[in-house]
């Protein structure tokens, strides 16, 4: 799920690295520097999941673990994943270094909106709420960056619900994919070491010491 | 302890994605263009690690970007766009999510190709047998290089950032004279 240069027109590309600079600048507030080990951890696996590659039909997909960086990371993971799209496309030759800004904001923003899904596992009656809430913020990154895919590439002039049906039903599998690794990730990170989690008791007992 | 569990398992999960990755590697669009018959352009549309791009539309134009011929690969990602005039051409394959690749494409002889008057369809490969002639995917190597690369980058920086923040630290609390 990268736009390649050349796909969307300047205003996309402008719009893109506009959206994507106010946002960095927001979150990075967001960010103490003794976030910055778990950050680069998350962004080297982000960095190299996007080389696991599945074959899907007329199309391919790869592993995408925005929800999951989400998940972790907090408002950290909007420069993580800006960085790690940067490596991607310097060194694999993944989307554009024009669209960067656009697939900074396709990426990123389905992050930021994961950690909030999984901070609703507080307010969820059901008997493993973590596993719920990793899950729905797993897949529903997927499912929002699916849906940021085709705004995109209808303000390139393409047909929105045509481009929508094609991302999700590309992408439907890799939702479940990314749902059960989000679900996994929780409850195992909840379990051994809940405070790397940017919205557990012990993290933000952790930020107030600091 | 638990440092330890969640250390094992990260390099397990780690291990995987190497693991996994090697074996279908990266993701994005390719594309070459070889001359075949007289007027015919063999375009074939795959993904690095060889697996053909199914029905994705290749624009075939001149080199100054006038549209000519246009098709869609077939099952095995080729798609024969033909006739064509000697000369050069620039070959663009894009598939609706947003991937693209483009290529030049050069026929024998020594006359330029003449632009059409309006962009024409042209039909896809026919169906398995491969093409006669046709080049097999060639993939690409993995990039071991460029993957240690990122992550040094990475980790690096990271370093990089906390060591002056340490050192800050550290000349706060050392005593002035």
């Amino acid at each position: 799920m990268h736009i390649a240069d050349g796909v969307l027109p300047l205003s996309c590309v402008a719009a893109g690295w506009a959206g994507t600079a106010v946002v960095t600048g927001l979150t990075l507030r967001k960010v103490p520097a003794e976030e910055l080990p778990k950050a680069a951890v998350m962004t080297a696996g982000f960095f190299v999941a996007s080389l696991i590659h599945v074959p899907l039909g007329p199309t391919s997909v790869h592993l995408i673990l925005n929800g999951l960086v989400g998940i972790v990371l907090g408002w950290a993971a909007f420069p993580a994943i800006l960085v790690g799209l940067l490596l991607q496309a310097l060194l694999f030759q993944h989307g554009g270094l024009l669209t960067l800004g656009a697939n900074a904001l396709m990426l990123g923003l389905p992050a930021l909106a994961a950690y909030k899904i999984f901070g609703l596992r507080h307010f969820l009656t059901c008997r493993h709420p973590e596993a719920v809430a990793g899950f729905l913020a797993g897949a529903g990154s997927i499912l929002l960056s699916g849906i940021m895919l085709a705004l995109w590439l209808y303000l390139a002039g393409r047909e929105f619900w045509t481009i929508a049906r094609l991302a999700l039903a590309a992408h439907l599998p890799l939702m479940v994919l990314e749902g059960l690794v989000g679900a996994a990730a929780a409850v195992f990170l909840l379990k051994v070491k809940p405070e790397i989690l940017e919205d557990t008791p012990h993290a933000a007992k952790d930020n107030l010491d600091r | 302890m638990r440092l330890k569990i969640i250390w094992t398992a990260s390099l397990a999960l780690l291990c995987f994605c190497l693991a996994a990755a090697g074996e279908t590697q990266a993701h994005k669009l390719m594309v070459s263009a070889v001359p075949e018959a007289e007027g015919t352009l063999t375009v074939q549309a795959f993904f690095p690690d060889g697996t053909p791009a199914q029905e994705v539309p290749v624009a075939v134009s001149s080199t100054d970007g006038h549209p000519i011929l246009s098709g869609k690969t077939n099952a095995q990602g080729l798609v024969k766009i033909a006739p064509l005039a000697p000369g050069a051409y620039r070959v663009e394959v894009g598939d609706p999510l947003g991937h693209r690749a483009e290529t030049r494409g050069v026929l024998p002889g020594a006359t330029p190709p003449q632009a059409a008057p309006s962009p024409r369809e042209t039909t896809p490969a026919a169906a398995p047998p491969p093409l006669a002639g046709a080049p097999a995917p060639p993939g690409e190597a993995f990039p071991w290089g460029n993957l240690l690369a990122g992550l040094g980058f990475i980790f690096g920086v990271a370093a990089f950032i906390l060591v002056l923040k340490l050192r800050a630290e550290v000349r706060k609390l050392a005593p002035r004279d």
